[in-house]
This record gives C-alpha cells, sequence and structure tokens, in this order.
C-alpha cells in the first residue's frame, strides 16, 4: 500500500480543501487545540523532568570547580544595581500611590509605613523583585544554555556521557538560590528605605513613625523568606529548561530567551499565589 | 553495520527525511552529502540518539536505537563517536582536561588517569604540543583535530563526522580529511561523514549518498558519481548554480 501521510508530503503541499494539515477543514481548530494541549503536555513534563534531574544534581552531581561561585557573582552582585534603582522606584511609587489615596480619605497617615513594610516583607519584596531579576538573570540563563544548544556544546555534553543538566542547570540553581534570596532581601530594605523618603518628601511623614514594625510578624518574615527561596529556585529550573529546548539558530536563542522572562514571570506569579493562600491557611 | 529503514522525520511542516533506507558497512569511510539544509546533519544524529526519528527504524549492529531512552544510550554514544560540526570543546577546559572529560565519565577513571590517557588520544591527532593550550586560543583546525581525539578516547566502532572541513582553510581541511582516511585505514573504524566539500569527497570517500528533497538522490562509490548522468548529481559535483537543486 502506498503509504500516504502529511510527513511524505512535498513542503509547501496545500490541501485543495484550504487545509495544510491534510485533516477536514472543519476539523482544524479541533487538532490545533489537541496539538496546543499535547505541546504543553509535552513542555510539562520536561520542565518536570528538568526540576527533578536538577534537584538530583545538586546533592550528588560533580560540578565545574568555581561555576556555583561565577554564576553567584553574575546572578547577585551585578544584579544589585539594576535591583536598586528599579526597585527603589518601585518602592517609592506604591507608598506615594497609597499614601496619596488614604491622604485623600483618611488624612492620617501614621499607618502608611506599617502596613506597607507588612506588605513588602511578605510579598512585594518577594514577588515583584522576583520578576524583576528573572528579566536579568532568567534571560542570561537562557541565551547562553540556547547559544550552547545551536551550536551543539549541548550535544557534545550528552554524547561525553554527562546529562547538561548537571553542568548547566544545577550550578545555577545553586548559585541562584544563595544569591538570588540574598538580593531579594536587599530588596525588601531598598523598597522600605526608598518608600520612606517618598512618605516623607511628598506628604511629610516622619521616618520614625513610618519605620513601624506593628504588623510584621514571625510569620510574615517566614511567608517572604520562603517565597523569596522557591522563586529563586524556579527561575534558572524555568529558564534552563527555555535554553535546553531551544531549536533553530540566533532566532531560536532570541525566542528561548524571552521565553525565559515570560515562563520564569508566570512560575513567580503561580507560585505566589500557591505560597500565599498555603500561608493564609496555615497562619490565619 | 549501520542501517536505517525507512526513516522519516519531519520539524513541523517541513519534511527533513523522507523515507531514507541505506546501510553501512564496516570499516568504509561514508559520505553523506547534499545540499545545506538537506538533512544530512539530522540523518546522523539520529544514529546516536540527539533526534529520534518520526517512523522507521535506526539499527546500529544489532540495536534497534530509536527508541532508546537516555540510560540505554550511553552504550551507543560509547560505539559512535561524533565529531560535531563547531567542535563543541568546553571553553572553560584546556584540550588535555577536553579529552580527559569523557575518558572519566565513560571509563569511570580518576582525573589523575583520564589525563594520562588522554595524551594518548593527543599524540594520535598530533596535538600533544598543545595539551595545555585553551580552545580559545587555537584555530579551528586545530580545534577540530582536539575534537576528534576526544571522540576517540572512547574508542569507537563508528565516528560521525559532521561537516569537518566546513570553514577550514584548505591545508587543515585537508588535514582532517587525511585523519579520517588514517583512522579508517589504521583502525579499521567505520567512518561517516556529513559534508559538502567537494575536494574532502574525491581524497578521502568509499562511497557516497547525496541527499536531495528529504530523499536519496543516489547511493554509491566515487566512479558511480562521476558517470552519473542525473541532473542533479551532475550540478552538485559541478558546483553550478543552475540546474534542479534551488540555491
Amino acid at each position: 500500500m502506498d503509504r500516504i501521510s502529511t510527513t511524505s508530503r512535498p513542503p509547501g503541499w496545500r490541501d485543495p480543501t484550504g487545509s495544510v494539515s491534510g485533516v477536514p477543514l472543519w476539523l482544524e481548530p479541533t487538532r490545533i487545540l489537541g496539538a496546543g494541549v499535547l505541546d504543553l503536555a509535552r513542555a510539562g513534563r520536561y520542565l518536570w523532568s528538568v526540576f527533578l534531574r536538577t534537584l538530583y544534581y545538586t546533592f550528588r552531581g560533580k560540578r565545574e570547580k568555581g561555576a556555583v561561585w561565577r554564576h553567584g557573582l553574575e546572578m547577585g552582585n551585578r544584579s544589585v544595581f539594576f535591583m536598586t534603582v528599579t526597585m527603589g522606584f518601585v518602592g517609592m511609587l506604591f507608598v506615594h500611590s497609597a499614601a496619596y489615596q488614604v491622604n485623600q480619605i483618611t488624612g492620617d497617615l501614621h499607618l502608611v509605613g506599617a502596613a506597607y513594610i507588612e506588605l513588602v516583607v511578605r510579598d512585594l519584596a518577594a514577588s515583584i523583585g522576583a520578576v524583576v531579576l528573572a528579566t536579568r538573570v532568567g534571560s542570561g540563563i537562557a541565551a547562553e544554555i540556547g547559544s550552547m544548544v545551536v551550536t551543539d556544546q549541548v550535544d557534545a555534553m550528552r554524547m561525553c556521557g554527562t546529562d547538561p543538566v548537571e553542568y548547566l542547570v544545577a550550578p545555577r540553581f545553586i548559585a541562584s538560590i544563595v544569591t538570588g534570596t540574598a538580593v531579594l532581601v536587599y530588596t525588601a530594605a531598598v523598597m522600605v528605605l526608598s518608600g520612606m523618603l517618598a512618605a516623607n518628601l511628598y506628604f511629610g511623614v516622619n521616618p520614625r513613625i513610618y519605620l513601624n514594625l506593628v504588623y510584621v510578624d514571625w510569620h510574615e518574615v517566614l511567608t517572604g523568606l520562603v517565597k523569596c527561596v522557591t522563586y529563586c529556585a524556579a527561575i534558572p529550573v524555568v529558564s534552563g529548561y527555555c535554553g535546553l529546548s531551544t531549536f533553530g539558530g540566533s532566532e531560536g536563542v532570541g525566542w528561548a530567551t524571552t521565553r525565559a522572562v515570560v515562563n520564569s514571570a508566570i512560575a513567580v506569579i503561580l507560585l505566589d499565589a500557591i505560597i500565599s493562600t498555603s500561608s493564609y491557611f496555615i497562619f490565619y | 553495520m549501520i542501517r536505517f529503514e525507512h526513516v522519516i522525520k519531519s520539524f513541523g511542516p517541513k519534511v527533513v527525511l523522507d523515507d531514507v533506507s541505506v546501510a553501512i558497512t564496516t570499516g568504509e569511510v561514508f559520505f553523506v552529502i547534499g545540499q545545506s539544509g538537506v538533512g544530512k546533519s539530522v540523518l546522523i544524529k539520529h544514529l546516536v540518539g540527539l533526534l529520534r526519528p518520526d517512523s522507521g527504524e535506526i539499527w546500529v549492529d544489532d540495536t534497534e536505537v530509536s527508541g532508546l531512552d537516555e540510560r540505554r544510550l550511553a552504550p551507543i554514544r560509547k560505539r559512535c563517536g561524533m565529531v560535531f560540526q563547531h567542535s563543541t570543546l568546553f571553553d572553560s577546559l584546556d584540550c588535555l582536561d577536553n579529552v580527559a572529560l569523557p575518558i572519566q565519565k565513560h571509563r569511570r577513571l580518576g582525573l589523575k588517569a583520564a589525563r594520562a590517557e588522554a595524551y594518548r588520544y593527543l599524540d594520535l591527532v598530533y596535538m600533544r604540543e598543545f595539551a595545555h593550550h585553551f580552545p580559545s586560543s587555537l584555530g579551528d583546525g586545530l580545534r577540530k583535530q582536539v575534537a576528534i581525539a576526544r571522540t576517540l578516547t572512547m574508542e569507537p566502532a563508528y565516528v560521525l563526522f559532521d561537516e569537518p572541513t566546513t570553514g577550514l582553510d584548505p591545508i587543515s581541511a585537508r588535514r582532517v580529511d587525511h585523519l579520517i582516511r588514517e583512522l579508517a585505514d589504521r583502525t579499521s573504524v567505520t567512518c561517516i561523514v556529513v559534508s559538502h566539500d567537494l575536494a574532502s569527497i574525491t581524497s578521502t570517500a568509499d562511497r557516497i549518498m547525496l541527499l536531495y528533497r528529504g530523499r536519496i538522490q543516489l547511493l554509491g562509490t566515487q566512479e558511480d558519481f562521476r558517470q552519473s548522468k542525473d541532473p542533479v548529481v551532475r550540478q552538485f559535483m559541478a558546483g553550478s548554480p543552475v540546474g534542479p537543486i534551488e540555491v
């Protein structure tokens, strides 16, 4: 029997009905939806596999000498200026907007600082900071690994009997957890201080009144820290996955970089929802 | 022996390999040629499980490799070494450690023993004096020779070369051709070479397979190619921009 399949048709082949896949036109939306779901499932399975292997090699793998230190320096130290500027302005904007609203409604600003610091410690510094950090760290990871994929270096590793996750993702994972968490904690301080500056400059709030820790309990600090560590663990895994699934040439690397930032941001938001909900049920 | 049986591979709507069947016998230097993007590299990557076919079978000796997972591919990858187009040496390691890495991984030797072994393989490709150079300080030709040494560490029965002479100056290219020929003649290793370098083909190949639009256009010896009246073969061998092959 003659083998007829969509794959054996010449490039540029078009179905007379207008379908390019060989599926009847009226079934095309179902085919596209089905293909999308299958792609998503495959991607999810691969991401999960990258995560499990990263965990395994974090405890069992061999690492190139100085790799964790090098990546830590890149992710942590070199992110400080970027994070200070962006999160400093974000902090000022938040406090300005909040104080402006409160001022219009009650005119009493003495608890603005207390409420804002609680929010920063529990959520804002970790969540917004992680999204901002992902734009720098995630894109860098995906671009570096993606370039190695398109120049066959990752395939060469596999041929040498080495799992690329061991050499490329695991060291970044450890570095990100340590230095990324430190950067996010530092970011919280920057947001609080920049907010204090805005409150004082625009609304004349005394810094001693602003720096009120009455709403910050140990479980707020714990929730904030858990978020910092979890996000900093998620960014290199998601970005590493995007880099490893790069396909094509330099265009593919560009797409991998974009996907790394977008997917890391989505991961942070999803994890935020999960951790916030869990902490609510545990502590309140 | 290596056998591809009715192998089909597509990337999205693009059919790259369309029902490719070929057998490669032990000890020969087998060239896969064709214009860029025709699927030559894709074909050999299937052999070591770096890509999986949509359908068809790939046999390395008595093992069908298309369905194997990473763990079970390890012995196949030991048997089939691969020299990549871009040399793919690790920039953070010097040449000696680049060659020692697969020895450590595959033979489970310590670093000291692996380095001692690595010198032996650098000797084979006349690169001992560059052992402590980093890849970034070497030219393309020398990097390729180190990559060949790294591949030989696994003592493969088959070596796959992905465009080994692309981007090299003529002298380095002929040196690599000479190494491939020497490898086949001295060690009876089967060499599968993906190339579109006519000088390499005429100086090194035992048999040649021309891929065109995902299918085998001609499979034969150098003499078969020279005598072929097929317009696609004629155009490729002449390197002419005019003919059925679209540039």
